[in-house]
């Protein structure tokens, strides 16, 4: 019944990064991550909240070209980040972190995703379904 | 997505439990109230009107980042939809249907007008039965109305937990009628360990459905 699929890219080196994060994250922020998820995956229109409530956001400058998901736990605030494929209705994890105001933790999460990104795009590595 | 398996294995913390249920209550209210607003078609204001509420109030009860959405709130929001608004505590068995299944498609609620028109036809029925999580006896031949509910006791298959099939249709049918015909348990395909349910296109008596419980 999903409308959107998710999965989770696998390096040649068979690490997975989105796998990897999720493993540092405290129990009640992977409830709340996996939540997310299942919500996202059965909404349709993701562009249906007004931009501020939109549970995602394409990012630009720098690392045009990742997707960030958008939640919060408390006061702390993650963005898991991968590629979006609307046509495929499709969402591939690159990676996570945890959003402060001038920097991320881990610090270089967007850079890395954006490396990742470029290695899927040759083709290098692979995909598998999110769990 | 998550498969009944994935997210039972991730349930056997005690903790990650606890804030499973809050993180998934937080989402699930918001996300039905979206659901059934797309579902009938109405703008914000359109169930703000109905809800007797302003248009601000619905944009913070279909936030799942909002966290005082009160039961006040809801109640006049289930009134708007014409609908009821049951809160009840589930087993985690009932995963599927609160969580992995759950999708703007599968949140179809039909507001009592609708339903009343199929309970006017003879149509519309308790859908107490089909809650019945039960395998029903091996051996009892099952016709496509009567149906015999072992009540006694599961039974344990290999792959028990698995995700259940999902039964075809047996003839183009709406949305609505899905739901409000959902009544029947029909046995479920061998190795699998949960009742599932048949959509009957043609009413049943209603003293055959009670026949074996």
């Amino acid at each position: 019944m999903a409308y959107w699929k998710f999965l989770d890219y696998i390096t040649e080196d068979r690490h997975n990064p989105i796998l990897e994060w999720y493993t540092t994250l405290e129990t009640d922020v992977r409830a709340a991550f996996d939540v997310l998820v299942q919500d996202l995956s059965g909404t349709e229109d993701w562009d249906a909240p007004k931009p501020r409530k939109r549970k995602y956001r394409l990012l630009r400058r720098r690392h045009i070209g990742l997707c960030e998901l958008i939640f919060r736990v408390g006061n702390r605030k993650f963005r898991p980040l991968g590629v979006l494929i609307s046509e495929n209705r499709e969402f591939i994890f690159l990676g996570g972190c945890e959003h402060r105001r001038f920097f991320s933790i881990p610090a270089n999460a967007f850079d890395e995703a954006l490396r990742l990104k470029s290695l899927f795009e040759q083709g290098r590595g692979a995909t598998r379904e999110h769990v | 997505m998550s498969t009944f398996n994935e997210v039972w294995r991730k349930l056997q913390s005690k903790e990650y439990r606890s804030a499973f249920v809050k993180a998934q209550f937080k989402r699930l209210v918001p996300f039905q109230i979206r659901a059934l607003r797309k579902q009938r078609g109405w703008s914000q204001e359109e169930l703000a009107e109905c809800s007797r509420l302003t248009q601000g109030v619905i944009s913070r009860a279909e936030d799942s980042d909002y966290g005082n959405l009160t039961v006040n709130t809801i109640l006049k929001i289930a009134d708007g939809f014409d609908v009821a608004f049951v809160g009840r505590f589930a087993a985690f068995s009932e995963l599927d249907e609160w969580f992995i299944d759950l999708s703007e498609r599968t949140v179809q609620i039909p507001n009592f007008e609708e339903e009343n028109r199929f309970f006017e036809t003879g149509r519309l029925f308790s859908r107490r039965v089909s809650r019945t999580r039960r395998m029903p006896r091996s051996g009892r031949k099952l016709g496509t109305r009567l149906v015999y509910i072992d009540t006694r006791r599961p039974t344990q298959l290999p792959n028990a937990g698995q995700r259940q099939l999902s039964l075809p249709l047996s003839g183009p049918i709406g949305d609505f009628e899905k739901t409000a015909l959902k009544l029947i348990p029909q046995p479920q395909t061998k190795g699998d360990a949960r009742l599932s349910c048949l959509v009957q296109p043609t009413p049943v008596n209603r003293a055959q459905i009670g026949g074996g419980i």
